[in-house]
């Protein structure tokens, strides 16, 4: 999460219209659900960019039943954090790193693991088309529709991500699951033909 | 309810020399009406194999093909050509091998059994309308753009309304939009007409619009995991919930 | 599917392949035209007499002919109208005559009728009688001449006319035209009508006619036939039909020839066709995979093919009758005119049903064969989806082996069994389709051998396009196209080269026998068959000319034997040559000469013979106005008369035919003399009014050599007709061929050819296509040569010198080779400058 500012993120929200923590923390919940945020992170996060005078509060209120019953301390983005998020929506984006267990187990396993190694790569693609099933059927096309919010557009091109991460994901098992077994049959054998 | 279409344990080689490549590998798989099933695998996975198997044009070498309860080796050619003009609807991009037909008539080719030239024409000219492929009515082949290939393949395959769509990479060289807006007929093909659909693209967002995926990786065709078994798989970085 | 349906997919397809289909149309015209052509030419001989017998003689039931030149005293006519069953009589009086006008002079029958019983006549007299009675030249001094002629000859009504028949020379004004409004077909027929005294006058025939015509009660055939027979021995009593009978006899060996050389240009006609259609082939195979993919059955798909070679068929064939039509009408000439020698018969083109119909049905076969048979693997696979295979002519050394087998088979045929020219024929043929895939390979395999070191791509790039599977059904079309085509014209032109040789070498023999001839005029008359008094003292009076050495008395005419109208040679026993060596066929050809001399012999041509039935050293009695005993000396060929040919001493000749005018002076020169200068001096002598032919030998000959070349003009005719044919063919296929190749030529361009190396590469291709398929050609035609002349002289009893046509094999291949590269170049040259374009199918 290095390259990932939250701090941005919750002063974006914030930009966006003012808000409390936990109105926050849900917010963030709903669109960048994998940043898995607590709302503790957030209270953190405000405190800090109020320091910086990125935000300001603009008073209690009090919504509801809330737990506790506390009022909530309302935050609104200054001119400078405005400023400041600007500059950050502008610069360039921190590339993420695909991460898998497997990689590690690959890195550390002995040629006698491969059996199990394979079966784990298959198991690991059948599971990315699991996780396929749980995202919802994109319209990516009314991304460039201007009377879909943007919200939601936004939401719609991040999946697309992660889809597309699946991908990769799937031709990369399916790949080295394929020289695997290239490299078990050819260990099976004594003399190998080359075809090259 | 029996399955529109049945796969059941397929296999199929081919020989290169002394070299047997194993193509398809105890495949089995159902499709229903009114289900679309994505297939998805890299080129040269063995997807048009397996559709042309379920089609009828290639026998398996082993295991068997039902379509509507009747296993496709017993059918004579007599009936299986039957089939692939009134029930198989099959979508290729490969166009018609006459370069010089116009499309009306291409569509209407499956036509011309029941229908004099007139109806057959108007039919098709019809078809390609629902598509939004009417402008390519005129047209040869060569003349049109890969979005209307792919609409023409479809507007082909749907004119004889079939009742099983066999649909091979139909999104190559389209862009996003024209993806969704195929990908999308074919959606609502199955689920507005109640077709069964079987829709083999090497391009996962694709997928999203199918009601079940499968994946084909070396000859083997995969199918999700157990939603049980997903902690054995490490999530997309960061994330620690669904959506 | 519906028939629309079939209809609408066709015409759609039509629309962008028109160029293909177009040039499929015309291949198939070319071979239609070219078989309706020879089928017509055949039956328009026939048909052309059918129609005079009915025009001159109506509905008469028996005929009773003169035996020879002479006639039949009109005082029977009388004795015959008083037999029991006799309903009416008519006379004829029928002889060769010209008639000359403003621009020229024809040979021409003059005919007459007996104008009192006009009611039996056929149309012809009974029009003429009425017109001729009806104008200002009433009974009189006028003569009738066909529309045509009298157009040929610039005459108009009232004009005068000089007519010259045996032995007399008028001028007389032209009292009708005979127009074809009225007369039908029978004006094509040279003749000019003239009333009988006049008609008898002007042939010498004064109290006598040709023919008399009667008509017979029913029932009472056999009876007035005999009573006709016992007033008239010295005659033939004959149905009304016999001369059409005779014509059809002699037509024999020409309408034979003719017919061979009709079914191999019809034959050849057929292959052109289905090779043009073979060209098609891709496309119409890229269509079947379409229908399979949209789930149409096989059968579906042949309905579908059907329908394609009916249209190509049924459009072809129309063209095909339209140009053969027009072949006939402008190339082809009907009636040789050495049958108008003995047969008032003209040009006339009758088409009969059976012609239309064979010739349709054979355009219709080609274009099914052809559409149908490259297909049969893409119409029988169950796999609709693989495409691009190719079942057509496959390698596979089977093939090969079966066109060895069958050409050994042919071989032995032609070696061992002359008579079975079909069989053999068919066989030779088929070898050389089936050889010509392995020859293909062949020639491609040693032209590589040969180019391998060569540092250009041009020869590759050649080879890489002929070894393409891709292209073999195409390159195989293209080179039968071409081998039929040289094997055609090599073959007809070798065998009719032999039957000139062998026609002008028995004409010549004849000829040798006088320096100087004199006979009848007109171009009918080149055989020497028209008796002409010559006046008293004449003879001495050439005798005493100077330079001249000996004159002697010629005599011939023509016989009716049997169904056959013989031609009568009849040289005096001092002439140098009584019969050519070479066309004696049985017994001793120095001996019979020597008994030909002597006289009391006779040599007779195997048709006669075969219908005397009589074999050498048997005794014979000829049907002649006198019949003789003689004895048969030996047996030739016809020696160039189709119906067959009787040689006699001319002295038997002046005894067998009551009046024996000659037919011809021979006048032989004195050694050292000119021939020119003495034969200036013999039409000087004879009497002014005398029509008589004066030529040396050499003229004769020459004339000879004429009528020789026309005897066969129909040959030459047909055989033009191939070459025209195959070069037609050729050109299209090559046309359609190169046009296909635009694609493939510029995914060559993608990878940098220029074009001057493609066009050339081009031009090796077909030039190395095309020759080896004209090379094929060549030799099968060389044997097919052995086979036509074989065969004709079988049918025929022609006479015929058998010489290799090596160098006319050498000369058509080139030209053929040559026209097609030149061909090619243009096309080719418009096609290498097509747009580079990767992959795509275009």
């Amino acid at each position: 999460m290095s390259g990932l500012s939250t701090r941005h993120v919750v002063l974006g929200l914030l930009v966006e219209r003012p808000g409390y923590g936990y109105d926050l923390q849900q917010r963030i919940d709903a669109r960048l659900g994998f940043l898995g945020l607590a709302e503790s992170a957030v209270y953190k996060i405000l405190e800090r960019l109020e320091a910086e005078g990125w935000i300001e509060e603009t008073g209690t209120r009090r919504i509801g039943a809330t737990r506790r019953g506390a009022p909530r301390v309302m935050y609104r983005a200054t001119p400078l954090g405005r400023e400041r998020f600007r500059a950050w929506i502008a610069a360039p984006c921190e590339r993420a790193v695909l991460r898998d267990e497997l990689q590690a187990k690959l890195n550390v396993a002995e040629p006698d693991d491969l059996p199990e190694l394979l079966a784990g790569a298959e198991a690991q693609a059948r599971a990315c088309l699991a996780e396929l099933a749980t995202l919802s059927r994109p319209a990516l096309a009314s991304v460039a529709e201007p009377e879909v919010p943007w919200r939601d557009a936004a939401t719609m091109m991040v999946d697309d991500f992660r889809v597309r991460s699946l991908q990769t994901l799937v031709d990369w098992l399916d790949a080295i699951c394929e020289l695997m077994e290239e490299r078990i049959r050819r260990a099976s054998r004594p003399a190998p033909p080359v075809p090259r | 309810m029996t399955p529109l279409l049945e796969l059941r344990a397929v296999s199929r080689s081919y020989w290169r020399g002394l070299h047997e490549m194993r193509v398809l590998d105890d495949v089995s798989l159902e499709v229903h009406a009114g289900e679309m099933v994505g297939v998805y695998g890299q080129r040269g996975a063995g997807k048009t194999t397996l559709l042309r198997i379920a089609a009828g044009f290639e026998s398996p070498d082993g295991g068997t093909v039902s379509y509507a309860g009747t296993d496709l080796a017993r059918c004579s050619r007599r009936q299986l050509a039957r089939l692939h003009r009134e029930q198989i609807g099959w979508v290729e991009r490969d166009g018609p091998q006459s370069g010089d037909l116009p499309m009306r008539t291409y569509v209407a080719l499956p036509l011309y059994r029941h229908h004099g030239p007139v109806e057959a024409q108007r039919r098709a000219v019809a078809a390609l309308a629902r598509v939004g492929a009417g402008e390519a009515a005129e047209l040869p082949w060569a003349s049109l753009s890969d979005t209307a290939r792919a609409l023409v393949a479809i507007a082909h395959a749907l004119v004889r309304e079939p009742r099983l769509l066999l649909v091979d990479d139909p999104t190559a060289g389209l862009g996003i939009l024209d993806r969704e807006r195929v990908v999308g007929l074919l959606r609502s093909a199955a689920q507005d007409a109640g077709l069964a659909v079987v829709m083999a693209v090497p391009d996962m967002p694709a997928m999203l619009q199918a009601h079940e995926v499968r994946a084909l990786s070396r000859g083997r065709l995969l199918a999700p995991a157990d939603r049980d078994a997903r902690g054995a798989v490490i999530p997309f970085p960061g994330s620690q919930r669904s959506a | 599917m519906r028939l629309s349906s079939l209809l609408h997919l066709y015409r759609v397809r039509l629309r962008a392949r028109a160029m293909q289909e177009l040039l499929a149309v015309a291949g198939i015209a070319v071979g239609v035209g070219l078989m309706f052509a020879a089928l017509v030419a055949n039956t328009s001989l026939l048909g052309a007499q059918r129609e005079l017998d009915v025009g001159t003689q109506g509905k008469a039931r028996l005929l009773v002919v003169a035996r020879g030149p002479e006639g039949l005293d009109e005082r029977l006519v009388p004795a015959v109208r008083r037999i029991d069953g006799v309903a009416a009589v008519s006379t004829m009086l029928i002889v060769p005559a010209t008639v000359a006008g403003p621009t020229g002079e024809r040979s021409v029958f003059l005919v007459s009728g007996d104008m009192r019983l006009a009611r039996n006549a056929g149309v012809m007299v009974r029009r003429f009688t009425r017109q001729v009675g009806g104008t200002r030249v009433v009974g009189a001094h006028a003569l009738a001449m066909t529309a045509p002629l009298a157009d040929a000859l610039h005459l108009d009504l009232g004009s005068v006319v000089r007519l010259q028949a045996a032995g007399h020379s008028v001028d007389i004004p032209l009292g009708a035209e005979l127009r074809r409004s009225d007369y039908g077909k029978l004006v094509d027929s040279p003749f000019v009508l003239a009333p009988p005294p006049l008609a008898q006058r002007v042939s010498d025939m004064r109290g006598r006619m040709s023919r008399i015509v009667v008509s017979v009660r029913p029932g009472r055939e056999t009876a007035v036939r005999r009573a006709l027979r016992a007033l008239a021995p010295d005659a033939n009593v004959e149905r009304a039909d016999s001369d059409a009978a005779a014509f059809e006899r002699a037509a024999v060996p020409i309408t034979r020839t003719t017919a061979v050389f009709s079914v191999f240009a019809a034959f050849v006609g057929f292959l052109f066709a289905f090779t043009a259609v073979l060209l098609t082939v891709p496309q119409r195979r890229r269509f079947i995979a379409d229908l399979r993919m949209a789930g149409h059955e096989p059968w579906v798909t042949l309905q579908l093919l059907l329908f394609d070679a009916l249209v190509l068929g049924v459009a072809g064939s129309l063209l095909g009758l339209l140009s053969g039509y027009l072949a006939i009408r402008h190339l082809i000439e009907i009636v040789p005119s050495i049958l108008t020698y003995a047969f008032p018969i003209g040009e006339r083109v009758s088409v009969r049903w059976q012609s239309v119909v064979t010739a349709v049905a054979a355009g219709l076969l080609a274009a099914c064969c052809a559409v149908l048979l490259p297909l049969r693997g893409a119409l029988a696979r169950g796999d609709a989806t693989a495409h691009g295979r190719h079942s057509g002519f496959g390698p596979g050394g089977g093939m090969a082996a079966l066109a060895c087998a069958t050409l050994a088979i042919a071989a032995w045929l032609i070696a061992r069994a002359p008579q079975a020219t079909t069989l053999s024929f068919s066989l030779l043929t088929a070898s050389l389709l089936l050889l010509l895939p392995a020859s293909l390979r062949v020639a491609t395999g040693v032209f590589e051998a040969l180019t391998r070191t060569l540092r250009t791509p041009v020869p590759t790039l050649a080879s890489l396009e002929l070894r393409s599977r891709a292209t073999r059904t195409r390159a195989v079309a293209l080179a039968s196209t071409a081998a039929i085509a040289v094997y055609a014209t090599v073959g007809l032109e070798g065998a009719h080269a032999d039957l000139r040789r062998g026609l002008l070498a028995a004409a010549t023999a004849t000829d040798a026998n006088g320096d100087v001839w004199v006979t009848f005029p007109g171009a009918t008359n080149a055989l020497a068959t028209v008796p002409f008094p010559v006046p008293a003292g004449t003879l001495a009076k050439l005798r005493g000319l100077p330079d001249v050495s000996h004159v002697s008395v010629y005599r011939g005419s023509f016989l009716e034997v049997g169904i056959y109208r013989a031609w009568v040679q009849a040289p005096p026993g001092s002439a140098r040559t009584m019969v050519a060596a070479s066309q004696i066929l049985h017994g001793d050809a120095a001996m019979a000469a020597r008994r030909l001399r002597e006289g009391g012999w006779v040599v007779l041509s195997t048709a006669i013979a075969d219908t005397l039935r009589v074999r050498v050293g048997d005794p014979v009695t000829l049907p002649t106005p006198v019949p003789q005993r003689l004895r048969v000396a030996a047996v030739s060929t016809n020696l160039d008369w189709p119906a067959g040919a009787i040689v006699l001493n001319a002295r038997d000749y002046a005894r067998a035919w009551s009046r024996p005018a000659p037919s011809a002076l021979l006048i032989e020169v004195a050694q050292g003399a000119s021939p020119a200068g003495v034969a200036a001096a013999v039409r000087r002598a004879l009497p002014p009014r005398m029509p008589a032919l004066v030529e040396t030998r050499a003229e004769r000959i020459a004339r000879h050599v004429a009528v020789a070349r026309d005897a066969l003009a129909r040959i030459d005719q047909v055989s033009a007709l191939v070459l025209i044919a195959a070069l037609a063919a050729i050109v299209g296929a090559i046309g359609g061929v190169i046009w296909q190749r635009r694609p493939a030529i510029a995914r060559l361009k993608v990878h940098g050819y220029p074009e001057h190396e493609l066009w050339r590469a081009l031009l090796l291709e077909n030039a190395l296509l095309l020759g080896t398929g004209c090379g094929v050609g060549a030799a099968f035609g060389l044997l097919g040569q052995i086979l036509f002349t074989r065969g004709m002289q079988t049918l025929t009893d022609l006479p015929e010198v058998y010489v290799p046509a090596g160098v006319t094999a050498a000369g058509i291949l080139l030209l053929m080779t040559g026209v097609a590269v030149a061909m090619i170049a243009l096309p080719g040259w418009l096609a290498v400058r097509v747009r580079p374009a990767p992959g795509g199918a275009g």
